[in-house]
């Protein structure tokens, strides 16, 4: 271990708290995952669709998704929550990571079906392999809580634009539209949390 | 460090790898169907960057946790509960045992990685003398060509000349060019600026996947002869 990223994330109280809550929040939604899988438990499942079917909504929005698509897209994923349940590892991702692939891999079929000019082209599936069995998962899972914790400690102007350029792949000049601020604002916010975020996600990047 | 615990010796590790940009995009859903599949490719031979996808989807993640929640319909919950018994479980021990049904039987050619094998390719078809290619489908309307091409050793690689974002991961084989030597799972994206002219490695056949934006310019005789197949 080279030991260079042990210096990135701060080392404050607002941090260690978050981190804490998150965890938590996290074994939580794993046991409901859990509670699904082994005996269908539609109360664990009712849990983890008010936690997650209004933010999964918001993200459909956020990438630009018709409201009405939205809606019904969020419920289409949190069907296939259940239906996969018992294919989370705890151990390869966290719920909330899982959970996230669920909703882009749907995303993306649903704007291919809409775009499709013919059957065949909609059957095709481009999405995003899941990790294998060799690959350093606690890595990922690792990874999720210290990202947690450093969205926490972003300030809430840096966190949208992250958010937009992250989720939507917005051009630049759209998102200072969008946020009403300078073009130069956005680059330098999406400078400064990036390198934060890098940091956490690829300590030994620089030396690559 | 202790050599009893270092896992058994596999094949060597891709040295030319997607940058964070592409990585990010691709955990994030937003890279278009071609640039899509040919990281997806270099995915399949580059644990590294694999590791980096998983970090970026946990990224993902934590983004959809602080997302500001948005109310669903009223009765969103109940209609979803209602649906639970219709749906079937997928059961963890059959997990890829058994293909999706939604998705094309994988192709049979075992050089091919899981990547490529689940997409739809075309059949070989000759594209010049010691060039053959297949066509991969990918959705028509976001721009991209997909082709998968073998190269016989030492023959050019038709694709210098072209018009836009060129991205390039080497599934069997090898090919030099101004930026080095690309071998198995390692991956170029190059731009239109660049005019490089990649050649298969004299020692044997070079498969590569490429991906282009807009069409081939017509450059020469191998250009023009590639224009047909391409489709353009
Ligand atoms: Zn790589």
């Amino acid at each position: 271990m080279s030991g260079g990223g042990d210096g990135i994330l701060p080392e404050g109280r607002a941090t260690a708290g978050a981190t804490a809550g998150t965890v938590v929040l996290e074994d939580v939604h794993a046991r409901h995952l859990r509670a699904i899988a082994a005996q269908g438990d539609r109360a664990a499942f009712s849990a983890l669709f008010r936690h997650y079917a209004p933010r999964i909504k918001s993200y459909l929005l956020t990438t630009g998704l018709p409201p009405m698509e939205a809606e019904e897209l969020a419920q289409e994923v949190m069907l296939t929550v259940w239906r996969k349940a018992a294919i989370f590892d705890p151990s390869r991702a966290r719920a909330a990571t899982w959970i996230f692939t669920i909703a882009r891999n749907l995303r993306i079929d649903a704007a291919r079906r809409s775009r499709a000019a013919d059957a065949a082209v909609a059957q095709e599936s481009l999405t995003p392999a899941e990790p294998e069995p060799a690959d350093d998962l606690l890595f990922a899972a690792e990874a999720a809580d210290r990202l947690r914790a450093t969205l926490d400690t972003l300030p809430p102007d840096q966190l949208a634009v992250v958010r937009l350029s992250f989720f939507e792949d917005a051009p630049h000049p759209d998102i200072a539209r969008r946020l009403g601020i300078p073009l130069g604002t956005v680059k330098s916010r999406l400078r400064l949390a990036m390198a934060r975020l890098r940091g956490v996600i690829d300590p030994g990047g620089a030396e690559r | 460090m202790i050599a009893a615990m270092r896992p058994p010796p596999s094949p060597p590790h891709p040295t030319h790898h997607p940058d964070v940009d592409l990585l990010s995009r691709h955990a994030a859903g937003t890279l278009a169907d071609g640039p899509a599949l040919v990281v997806a490719t270099h995915l399949d031979f580059c644990p590294i960057c694999r590791h980096q996808m998983r970090a970026w989807e946990a990224l993902g993640g934590a983004l959809l946790n602080s997302q500001r929640p948005v109310a669903l319909a009223d009765d969103a919950l109940e209609r979803t509960l209602a649906r639970l018994d219709g749906a079937q479980l997928d059961d963890a021990r059959l997990e890829g045992k058994r293909p999706p049904a939604d998705v094309p039987a994988l192709d049979p050619d075992p050089v091919l990685p899981p990547a490529l094998r689940r997409q739809r390719l075309g059949p070989w078809r000759f594209v010049a003398p010691g060039i053959r290619g297949r066509a991969v489908r990918v959705d028509p309307t976001q721009g991209y060509k997909v082709m998968l091409f073998r190269v016989a050793a030492g023959m050019a690689i038709p694709m210098h000349g072209h018009r836009g974002q060129e991205y390039t991961c080497v599934v069997d084989g090898a090919f030099s060019d101004v930026f080095g030597r690309f071998g198995s799972g390692d991956m170029a994206a190059v731009d239109a600026s660049v005019d490089h002219q990649p050649l298969a490695e004299p020692d044997g056949d070079c498969l590569c996947l490429i991906a282009v934006r807009g069409r081939l310019r017509i450059h020469s005789l191998l250009g023009r002869l590639v224009q047909p197949l391409v489709g353009l």
